[in-house]
Parts: structure tokens; sequence; C-alpha cells
């Protein structure tokens, strides 16, 4: 991946919940009327949720990274252990 | 419950999280379209300016709209063709204003999304009097659904707003069958799914260097070189 994970973590999270709050005023539970109500309305769950994935995709990316790193040395090992014998 | 050694969610894990997403927004997409109130707070009537001395009235698509001033008490429309019907009483001034236009316009972001507008010519100057309007969304049918505030005003001749009144409509396209449904949901799931790939090792493996090494391939090409050779 080019980019940070956290980073695309927040990019995704912030899209995700304009999506959420936009499909929210299309099945009738927002109201986006409103200039200045309509645009805090998407700002800050868009913010929210860029904190939010963007720790959660730091997160995901460290675990992965580790399970990596984990089978990595493990096949390094049984590999020695191969050699040995 | 453990998960497969690619990660959250494994390749086996990410069709279920995807579909278990588009039921979760179908569902919550469903629950106002049996009739519950969705906004919280009570109803209130419709917010009506005029100039003193005049009245007057705004049925939409035949309810009338004085209940509607809160999301929570919308009136609840179908999508397609919609009719407003202004009437206005102006007994009580000596002197009557000459109607000359009548606007109905729905505000997305505080700006006019559909605007409707029958100009009186010429202008009315009676005592009472009525306006019909009329439009065809049928086109945008299957657009876009969902709350909006609509603003229905009458002008004088000099083009100065005399009455105005704004109100909710809650316009419900049958099973939430639109455009612009189908593409957030769309993008919702594909933002989804990337967050769950970037806990998948397999975004972060390096790919496979090719065993062969580069050095050995020129030795050959010079031996097979000389022996070509005349």
């Amino acid at each position: 991946m080019s980019e940070h994970p956290a980073v695309s973590g927040a990019a995704s999270g912030a899209i995700l919940f304009v999506c959420i709050v936009l499909l929210g005023q299309q099945f009738g539970y927002v109201d986006l009327s409103g200039l200045v109500t309509g645009i805090l309305y998407l700002v800050v769950p868009a913010i929210i949720g860029g904190v939010i994935f963007g720790i959660l995709g730091g997160v995901l990316a460290r675990r992965a990274r580790r399970k990596l790193l984990a089978a990595d040395i493990k096949a390094d090992v049984v590999a020695a252990k191969a050699e040995k014998k | 419950m453990s998960f497969p050694r690619g990660g959250f969610p494994g390749p086996r894990f990410r069709l279920p999280v995807g579909a278990a997403v588009l039921v979760a927004l179908t569902i919550l997409g469903a629950v106002p379209a049996s009739g519950a109130t969705t906004f919280a707070g009570a109803a209130r009537p419709s917010n009506v300016t005029s100039v003193s001395g005049l009245t007057a009235s705004l049925s939409f698509s035949g309810f009338t709209t004085t209940g509607a001033g809160s999301p929570s008490s919308a009136l609840t429309v179908s999508p397609g063709s919609v009719s407003a019907s202004f009437h206005w009483d102006d007994t009580a001034r000596a002197q009557h204003i000459p109607i000359a236009q009548a606007q109905i316009a729905a505000l997305v972001f505080g700006f006019s999304a559909f605007t409707r507008v029958q100009v009186l010519q010429p202008a009315n100057s009676n005592a009472t009097g009525w306006v019909n309007l009329s439009s065809d969304f049928s086109i945008v049918r299957f657009l876009a659904e969902g709350v909006y505030q609509v603003v229905g005003s009458l002008t004088a001749q000099d083009g100065s707003t005399v009455w105005q009144e704004s109100f909710y409509v809650h316009v419900v396209s049958t099973y939430h069958l639109v455009v612009i449904n189908i593409v957030l949901i769309l993008i919702a799931v594909y933002e989804v799914y990337n967050i769950a790939k970037l806990g998948s090792t397999r975004t972060y493996k390096k790919p496979e260097t090719s065993p062969t090494p580069p050095e050995a391939v020129p030795e050959e090409m010079a031996k097979d070189a000389g022996k070509e050779g005349p």
C-alpha cells in the first residue's frame, strides 16, 4: 500500500460516515435542509469517522504486520531446523 | 470467535461482512417507511410570515401544511406529480395587495433544489384568490427521496414577499429503490471492505523474487554466441 494504513482508514471512515448521514437523509432520519446544520451534520460525523477508523486502520495494520513477521520468523526457524537435520 | 491467519476479516469473512452491512442499512431504511416518528421532539406548526392583514393557506398534494413545521411531522408524499394550492384572503385591508407570483421551492443545504413558479399576468388585485401549481417529477422519481424543507411564498407586484410558509415533506419511494440509495450503499460497502483489507496480511506481503539469478543469463548467452560464430 502506498499510503499509511491509518490515513487510508481515516479516509475510508470519513467517507463511510458521510454515506451513512446521506442515507439517513434519504431514509428520513436526518434533515439537511439548512446550510449550517446540513454542513455540521456532514462534517462532524466525517471527523468522528475519520478518527475512529484511522485508529482502527493503524491497529489492524500493525496486527497484520506482526502476524506476517511472526510467520516469517517461524518459517526461518523451521528452515534452520531442517538444515541441521 | 477465532479469525483465520490472514487477519480480520479473512477472505471467507469479507462477503458475509459486506452482506451484513447491506442488510443492516436496508433495515435502517425500512423502519421509517412503516410510519414511525424518526425525529426527536414534538411536531410544531409550520413557520408562517406575512404582512399584517393578509392571511393565506397552502395545501400540498392535498394535505394541509399548517401542522408540518418540523421533520417529525413532515407530510409523507410519493414521488411523481406534485400539486400545491395557495388561497389568500386580504379582506381585512382596505387596499388589497396585488398578488403577482406564487412560488414553491424545496431546500437542500439552504439552496433551492426544486423550484416551481406561477406568474399571474395580470396581477390579481382581488381581496381573495387562489393559485394552483403543479409539477411533474416522474423523471426523477427513481433518483432521490428523503426529508426536505419546502418554502411556499406569494409575491406582490413590486417583488416583495407578502406571505411565506415553510414546512417539511418526506418523499418516500417504493422499497427505497432510488439511485442515490443504491450508490451510497455500494460506496459504504466498498469502504467497509477497504477498512477490512487493512487488517489482512496479504495487503502487506512483499512480492516473491525470481529464483534465477540475473548474472547467469549473460554467461550462457556468451557461450551460445561463441558457438554460433563463424
